[in-house]
């Protein structure tokens, strides 16, 4: 049972950009592993949200010609661990989101998110 | 149409099965469990699977603090939310408390369970405490209107030990204080106090064990409502229907034949549904909304804190020990932590007690102190062998802690001071014997390879360090002399000659319902699979029986398996002889068949006799007994867990290499699902040793009321456990058979613990024993600094 009082979909950076400027209460939600939790306890009830889950150009890891790494936000832990850029450049990162949660959360929880979450278990 | 197929796939396998089974030995085999199929395609209906009529769904508003007084609560604003049926508070319920717990119903008033609790109250003694509820017409409108209720705490000191809540100036948790109940007796003729004087050596321990809870799957869920006749139907998830029938009178104060009570199928209870929890509220809930149907399924968040846990516990043992390693005498002095209320009261205390005094009956002089505290913690129970994994830890490694002062094997430390010769054991008048124990320790060293491995792991360096250790336990085959036992067997011929099993014995996953086709099967002379038995339990049509509890319905329900099919075969033999013209000690049923004693010639099947009973014109009478009996006798059930496990000092943590179970259960009557209970029963041990632990905060509130942060073994925590069993025969169990329900569970914990002290020298008194308290236990003599 969740209690969601208004859900948007953006396809884009820019539509959800928008979509977050029409209802300053709104929230980001992309995989909800975290989130979720948070409504499910009551502790968000009611929230707006404003999905990222569809927006393709940040599911990216790329290398640029400087040898920067770039891991899009929606990246999860399972693509990261996977990938052949990071396999050879950094390969210990995947391997360290390799040992994230289970398998079940590893596939959907988001790099970006995960960053930006202060979780109990301070992963 | 797939769905014939099916069926007639099932049709096949059924009368191949039939057929096998019909001449195979139906004990110490392993058919396949009656609601195995069901389990695993779906099939089978929970109370959440039970179709809806009308429903409302109620949620609980618990407090926010661990001990206070509500001075105001407002509902108004959930009270106008569309869709809210009802909010009920403290104010509506009945002025008068009742027990919760899941014994039988003691006739002497002064040793009845503590009635402590109410329905809602405005006394608030956990953080977690049911203070009103409300009912609406989906879970989500009820959930949103829980969180509109306003309450106003006046604030009291927060006890979460017994230190705490014991000392002189504590606030009273309930009226009578916060001790909960108290005991000293003695066992023996000597004077303790000069055998400890005169000992060689005097050894001491303390021990301190956690809270931990029974993570059931299937988390309480109950519905009620008033059926047609006016009366209140409850279907929930219990171990204990027939009890949780008669509480419901006391709670209202109505007959209690003013409630039926529906056990569907249940997914666990370990305890944990030996009370009666959610059935009050949502039968008070129907009543105030004039007998609609009302439905109540606690979150996992709930299930974690407003049910019931295991006891924290707190020992102290001191051991009058001579050169040879002998014990002369023994005192033990505990307290456990009851949490709020008093649910179980003071007998798990006692339990432990007596199990202390029993498994090393050889010693001639024992003291026990025991008592039992409330505090602001949720609220302790009955769980998975009642209080002996907790006074085990603590015996067990006291026995290991005094083995390495006095230079000593554990294992003969142990043979030297367990009988070897039946005893009555003073306490319970029971006859007790340890032969099966004293057989389970000479396989589990040569499996292990324990001397060799003693000496091997002697002296280690190096940041990774082995160990082995054991531990042996003693436990009941239910409740008697302390309770009344009773079972009661239906049983009814069908037509086609198949019987029809009606058993008050509970099957809630263990395997019961299984147990007792097969025992019936085997006294019959029939098929397993021509006894039907229904995994529901309904208080309107099955035989009474206390419930799923105390490892006793194999061994109590057993027993009354043997009294009905001893008098049903009786009556089918003896209709035959009339329907035959024969003399009735002449035959014998067989293979589903009246054949001739002697000669085995087949005179008739089954089927056709039952095809008389009910449609002869002239001698029509379905075959059918009904017997309810009092069982008056226990099996001392025992075994032990050996472990080898690899300590990394510098992290602490425990690698378990291998562990083993070997029990003594009597005759094992299906070796597949008792290897399955064993297993079960292990790995709630290892958690227990190395992972589980409920945390709270100083004001009460639990940290991880979640299997998130709750860190209950997966999987992949698991090593390979092993199980071995002993053959013994029990005199009285059905078969030879004892109990092995809970048992399994207890030695792991202290087994692991002192394979810890073999590898590091370091004893750990306390559980559990996860990285962060190895370390620090490491540290404090200065492990981690050597490597």
């Amino acid at each position: 049972m969740y209690d969601i009082s208004k859900y948007e979909e953006a396809t884009s950076v820019e539509e959800a950009l928008r979509y977050l400027a029409d209802d300053p209460d709104s929230m980001v939600i992309a995989a909800g592993s975290d989130l979720l939790i948070k409504i499910r306890e009551g502790k968000l009830a009611s929230a707006s949200l404003v999905s990222i889950i569809k927006i393709e150009e940040l599911k990216n890891i790329s290398l640029d010609e400087k040898g920067g790494i770039h891991i899009g936000p929606l990246v999860n832990f399972t693509q990261l661990e996977k990938d052949a850029i990071i396999k050879e450049h950094i390969n210990y990162l995947g391997q360290a989101g390799g040992t994230m949660g289970g398998p079940q959360l590893r596939n959907i929880a988001s790099i970006g998110g995960n960053v930006r979450l202060k979780t109990n278990s301070k992963e | 149409v797939s769905g014939l197929n099916d069926f007639d796939h099932w049709q096949e396998y059924t009368l191949r099965k039939t057929k096998e089974s019909e001449h195979m030995k139906q004990i110490n085999t392993s058919v396949v469990k009656k609601d195995a199929a069901g389990k695993t395609t779906g099939a089978a209906r929970y109370t959440a699977d039970y179709p809806a009529h009308n429903r409302l769904y109620a949620k609980v508003i618990r407090s926010q603090i661990a001990h206070g007084q509500v001075l105001s609560i407002d509902t108004k604003k959930a009270e106008s939310l569309p869709g809210v049926k009802k909010v009920l508070t403290f104010r509506d319920v009945p002025g008068w408390n009742y027990p919760t717990c899941g014994h039988p119903y003691n006739l002497d008033e002064a040793h009845q369970d503590v009635a402590d609790k109410n329905i809602l109250s405005d006394r608030v003694r956990y953080y977690g405490d049911e203070i009103a509820a409300v009912v609406a017409e989906s879970p989500f409108i009820a959930q949103k209107a829980a969180r509109l209720i306003d309450v106003m705490y006046e604030e009291m000191a927060v006890y979460l030990g017994d230190q705490e809540s014991s000392e002189a100036d504590a606030i009273p948790i309930h009226d009578g204080g916060n001790l909960l109940g108290e005991d000293y007796y003695e066992v023996g003729s000597g004077d303790i106090d000069s055998l400890f004087e005169s000992a060689s050596h005097v050894i001491t321990d303390s021990f301190e064990t956690s809270a931990v809870q029974h993570c059931n799957m299937e988390p309480h869920v109950a519905f009620a409502y008033k059926d047609d006749l006016n009366r209140y139907v409850v279907v929930t998830s219990t171990q204990i229907p027939h009890v949780c029938r008669r509480i419901l009178g006391q709670v209202f104060k109505l007959p209690v034949s003013h409630f039926r009570v529906i056990k569907p199928v249940v997914g666990g209870g370990f305890g944990n549904k030996q009370d009666v929890v959610i059935e009050p509220l949502v039968v008070a809930l129907s009543m105030a909304l004039h007998g609609a149907e009302v439905y109540l399924e606690y979150s996992r968040e709930e299930e974690m804190i407003g049910t019931r846990i295991r006891h924290k516990a707190r020992f102290e043992i001191s051991s009058a020990v001579d050169e040879q390693g002998r014990i002369m005498a023994r005192k033990l002095a505990l307290i456990t932590n009851s949490g709020a209320y008093a649910a179980h009261g003071h007998s798990v205390a006692q339990v432990m007690a007596g199990n202390f005094i029993e498994t090393y009956l050889s010693v001639e002089d024992m003291a026990v102190d025991l008592k039992t505290a409330y505090t602001n913690l949720p609220v302790a129970g009955a769980m998975r062998a009642y209080g002996v994994p907790q006074v085990n830890f603590a015996t067990e490694s006291h026995l290991d802690n005094i083995a390495r002062k006095l230079g000593l094997d554990p294992v003969e430390l142990r043979l030297l001071n367990m009988l070897a010769d039946e005893k009555i054991n003073p306490v319970t008048n029971l006859e007790y014997s340890v032969a099966g124990l004293r057989k389970a320790m000479d396989l589990g060293r040569k499996k292990i390879a324990w001397e060799d491995k003693r000496q091997a792991y002697a002296k280690q360096t190096g940041a990774k360090r082995r160990g082995v250790g054991m531990a042996a336990f003693t436990f009941e085959s239910g409740t008697w002399p302390y309770h009344q036992e009773m079972a009661g067997a239906d049983l009814r011929m069908n037509q086609d000659g198949s019987v029809q099993l009606n058993m008050g014995a509970v099957e809630i996953g263990q395997g019961a319902m299984t147990v007792f086709a097969q025992m019936t099967a085997e006294r019959l002379g029939i098929g397993y699979e021509s006894v039907h038995m229904d995994s529901v339990t309904d208080t309107d049509y099955s035989p009474f029986d206390t419930g799923a509890y105390a490892t006793r319905q194999t061994y109590v329900g057993g027993q009354a398996i043997r009294v009905a099919t001893k008098k049903l075969k009786k009556k089918i033999l003896k209709r035959a002889a009339r329907f035959l013209d024969r003399k009735k000690s002449e035959l014998d049923l067989r293979d589903a068949r009246i054949v001739e004693s002697d000669s085995g010639e087949i005179l008739m099947s089954l089927k056709e006799l039952a095809m008389d009973s009910y449609y002869s014109d002239t001698d029509g009478g379905v075959l059918s007994v009904s017997v309810s009996c009092g069982v008056h006798n226990n099996g001392i059930s025992t075994g032990l867990t050996f472990a080898e496990v690899e300590v990394d000092i510098q992290t602490g943590r425990v690698d378990i290499l291998q562990i083993f179970n070997v029990h003594d259960c009597g005759t094992v009557i299906n070796p597949v699902l008792a290897e399955g209970q064993v297993h079960g029963g292990m790995s709630m041990g290892i958690g227990y040793a190395l992972m589980e632990e409920m945390k709270f905060d100083v004001q009460g509130r639990t940290l991880n009321n979640n299997l998130l942060d709750y860190k209950l073994p997966t999987i992949l925590d698991h090593p390979e456990l092993g199980v071995e069993f002993i053959e013994s025969y029990d005199s009285n169990g059905p078969f030879g058979a004892k109990g092995l329900g809970e048992p399994p569970t207890i030695t792991p914990a202290p087994a692991i613990r002192n394979a810890i002290l073999h590898a590091t020298g370091v004893e750990v008194n306390q559980l559990p024993m996860n990285p962060q308290r190895l370390f620090e236990h490491f540290s404090a003599v200065g492990l981690s600094e050597e490597v």
